[in-house]
């Protein structure tokens, strides 16, 4: 479980998040929905402790890190795994040593069979145990989240963070990474948190759905709670509408 | 009030860099010191930046050396008619300062910028948060190795320099101011003793760290792609440069005052 109380962070004269509250409860997926800019990675780095909040506290499970040390911090975030925007996979090394990292560091007792279990997670991403020896740069985009997944999942953590997954790829492509989140979400019985604004991805794989807007969570429910909301920021949100509450700064060309 | 408030803002901005600077430095030091370094990357880091920068730092100290002697050669045949102390001229020029500063001025170009770019892209493609999420500390995974391979190899790479440099001169010496090597060896040996050379190597060693914590600083702190890695880089070198010429200045100071090489 993982709750967050009055979470505040600003960047220089940008407050981003002004007061969030939030719980994700054991065993569910949830999705952090709303527009570009509004915080979502901002709120999930603060759950793993990537960024300390200038205000409001988080806790995992009974667990209160917001002003925990270092090594207290480390040894929460190691429950973690996280599948960044633009995957962050290692360039100097291979996709086996990217997915072996956090084996090595989090589980030595995998150690011995590390080439084994390397294969093992490649193939529940549908990817082929031969591209262990690629580099990074020889993958395509779909490629790299698939194995940033499979890094991320390495190590068995019992949350995963995912940060915009479907973002960047094609329609199809999108929707192998949802099976992989449904997949990996019922293989290991993990807790999620998803951010994106890919709808079709968020009705998909999510238990419940949380929209941030202006740094606050306005509204929060299941997929057809969502779907059917009368919420009009969430509404238009949802359906994709440039006409409505939220107001876009864009340029007109004449 | 315009002129006082962007003062006051480049205060903050100047006192915040150093303080992050310092928890930078007492982290990495904290984790030397409690042995948390990883000899293979250690290693990695020794090889990339001492033995791939040997052919150059020896191509630019051989010519130093030879420029060295070939200048105060000529310039005291015009004052005394005869190319006399051409091998104290070198040796010392060189052992005290030329070895070490330009040597960190090599190293600050090829190995400073490399640090500042592969952190600074590690920033900013969220490689460092993947560290973190994998376990590691990207201080004791990154910045470590390259502490200790550049205050180990820093100095190294200066000793070596030194008697490229020296040999330089007296190629020099022997081939075109016809002074007789023994001559050239015994001017080196009478004025360059061991106090000499280790004020050179002591100030290489700090030079090595001025270096290594504005790259890796440079690196973990920048932001805005890659604009921003590229100008973090640029910077990265020419405060390393500046801060390496003007801590010369008073480096040298002190150890004359403490009698090394005065």
């Amino acid at each position: 479980m993982i709750r967050i109380e009055g979470l505040e962070k600003s960047f220089g004269r940008n407050k981003v998040l002004r007061g969030v509250d939030l719980e994700i409860k054991e065993g569910e997926t949830l999705t952090i929905m709303g527009g570009s800019g509004t915080g979502k990675s901002v709120l999930i780095k603060h759950m793993v402790g990537l960024l300390t909040p200038d205000k409001g506290r988080i806790w995992v499970d009974d667990v209160e890190i917001t002003n925990l040390g270092e090594e207290e911090l480390q040894k929460v975030q190691r429950r973690f795994g996280y599948l960044f925007q633009g995957a962050a996979l290692f360039d100097s090394q291979t996709v086996g040593e990217n997915i072996g990292f956090g084996i090595k560091h989090l589980r030595p007792d995998l150690v011995p069979r590390l080439k084994e279990v390397v294969a093992e997670k490649l193939e529940l991403v549908g990817l082929k145990p031969e591209i262990a020896d690629l580099k990074p740069s020889e993958l395509s985009g779909g490629m790299k989240k698939r194995v940033g997944l499979a890094r991320a999942i390495a190590y068995e953590p019992d949350y995963i963070l995912y940060d915009e997954p479907t973002t960047g790829l094609d329609p199809i492509m999108s929707d192998v990474i949802n099976d992989l989140i449904l997949g990996v979400q019922k293989k290991l019985g993990v807790t999620s948190v998803v951010v994106t604004h890919d709808m079709n991805s968020a009705y998909k794989i999510s238990n419940r759905m949380a929209m941030l807007y202006q740094g606050k969570v306005v509204s929060i429910g299941t997929p057809d709670e969502i779907r059917n909301t009368t919420n009009p920021l969430v509404k238009q949100f949802v359906t994709g509408s440039s006409q409505g509450p939220i107001q876009m700064q864009v340029r007109t060309f004449e | 009030m315009i002129i006082v408030s962007a003062i006051g803002r480049l205060t903050l901005d100047w006192s915040e860099s150093l303080g992050r600077v310092a928890i930078m430095v007492r982290r990495t030091a904290a984790a030397i010191v409690r042995g948390q370094w990883m000899p293979v990357l250690t290693v990695e880091q020794m090889n990339e930046i001492g033995v791939a920068s040997f052919p150059v730092v020896g191509l630019t100290s051989l010519f130093t050396g030879m420029v060295l002697a070939f200048q105060s050669g000529f310039s005291f045949m015009k004052v005394f008619n005869e190319p006399i102390y051409v091998g104290s001229v070198v040796g010392l020029s060189l052992v005290k300062e030329l070895g070490p500063v330009l040597t960190a001025m090599v190293i600050s170009g090829r190995v400073g910028a490399s640090i500042t770019a592969e952190l600074g892209t590690m920033n900013v493609t969220e490689q460092l948060d993947a560290l973190y999420t994998l376990g590691t500390n990207p201080v004791r995974y990154l910045a470590v190795p390259r502490f200790l391979a550049m205050m180990v190899m820093v100095p190294i790479l200066t000793a070596l320099a030194n008697i490229i440099g020296v040999t330089g001169g007296f190629i020099v010496a022997v081939a075109q101011l016809r002074i007789p090597g023994g001559v050239y060896w015994e001017e080196v040996r009478t004025f360059v003793d061991m106090g000499d050379v280790s004020h050179g190597l002591i100030k290489s060693f700090f030079f090595g760290l001025i270096m290594v914590t504005t790259s890796c600083y440079m690196g973990f702190n920048c932001s805005g792609g890659a604009e921003g890695v590229g100008k973090a880089t640029t910077r990265a070198v020419v405060i390393s440069m500046v801060l390496i010429l003007v801590g010369d200045y008073f480096l040298s100071a002190i150890l004359v005052s403490l009698g090394i090489g005065g």
